[in-house]
């Protein structure tokens, strides 16, 4: 692939990362952990993860995080999500290629969510030296788990799709 | 449906969601060694101000106001409750009391948690 043809692509996805994050976080106002809205923007993730490979799905994913994260929430809040999409790319990554055949988008979703979920938690913790935050770490991992198996079969699906048209 | 899902998924959601549920009870417990009810605020993860929930006689009005916001909260025997934030999303300002231990408020934006745990400390109430 062509560099051009591969910057392009990249700007991309990211552009549909951060439109699909910012169009959430309108819908549902559940930032109880800043940067929390995982949610749909996975999909981009899972997208560019499996037709491209893991290093440019890092790239994609690290620069939704700080678009989103400058443009239109709150610059301190990028520790918390910068952080969780380097984790959790590595880990959609690793567990991919450890697992290869017997893992379908569905796991690797999960895997993504939980802990893009977890580094946040992790990451409060260490901010404010405080455990409080793991009350609703328990709440929000089983939503992130749900909402990772959603993700996953929508990814499942556009994914197939896009295989075909080449 | 079933051409999608492989085994590795139904083990790794598995352990996701058992790995929630454990960290439910660690949770709980590190909250809750012993009778009194306490009423921790923190924050910024530093602690505020504490009060015994038994021994609250009459309504108290918390107002915390600082560079992130202002929050109004109700302390009272029967519970806590966030009566006024201006926080732009309104997650801890339920209808109910929080008064048993290992129920929390938390306000991210504001860095503020209002916590239940459950203490065999003999306090009336402190502030700092």
């Amino acid at each position: 692939m062509t560099r051009t043809k591969k910057l392009t692509l990249i700007t991309f996805l990211v552009t549909m990362g951060v439109v699909i994050s910012v169009f959430e976080a309108k819908l549902i106002h559940l930032s109880v952990m800043p940067g929390s809205k995982i949610g749909l923007s996975n999909i981009v993730c899972l997208v560019a993860l499996y037709l491209y490979g893991m290093k440019t799905t890092l790239y994609v994913n690290v620069s939704r995080a700080l678009f989103v994260g400058i443009i239109f929430s709150n610059p301190s809040s990028l520790i918390y999500s910068v952080s969780a999409a380097i984790v959790s790319v590595a880990c959609m990554g690793g567990f991919k290629k450890l697992l290869k055949n017997k893992v379908s988008c569905i796991g690797i979703s999960v895997i993504g969510a939980f802990f893009h979920n977890l580094t946040q938690v992790l990451v409060s913790v260490v901010m404010y030296r405080s455990i409080n935050m793991i009350y609703y770490f328990s709440y929000l991992s089983v939503l992130s788990v749900v909402m990772g198996i959603i993700t996953g079969i929508a990814g499942e699906l556009i994914i197939n799709r896009l295989k075909k048209i080449g | 449906m079933s051409r999608i899902v492989k085994p590795a998924d139904i083990i790794i959601i598995t352990v996701a969601l058992m790995f929630s549920f454990v960290t439910l009870f660690v949770a709980d417990a590190l909250g809750n060694v012993g009778e009194n009810r306490i009423c921790v605020i923190s924050v910024e993860g530093k602690e505020y101000a504490r009060y015994d929930l038994d021994k609250i006689h009459e309504d108290k009005v918390l107002i915390i106001e600082n560079h992130f916001g202002i929050n109004h909260i109700k302390i009272t025997s029967d519970g806590v409750k966030v009566t006024y934030s201006d926080c732009p999303n309104k997650v801890e300002m339920i209808d109910r009391y929080i008064n048993k231990p290992g129920e929390v408020l938390v306000c991210m934006p504001h860095r503020l948690v209002i916590e239940i745990i459950g203490s065999d400390e003999n306090i009336d109430a402190v502030s700092y």
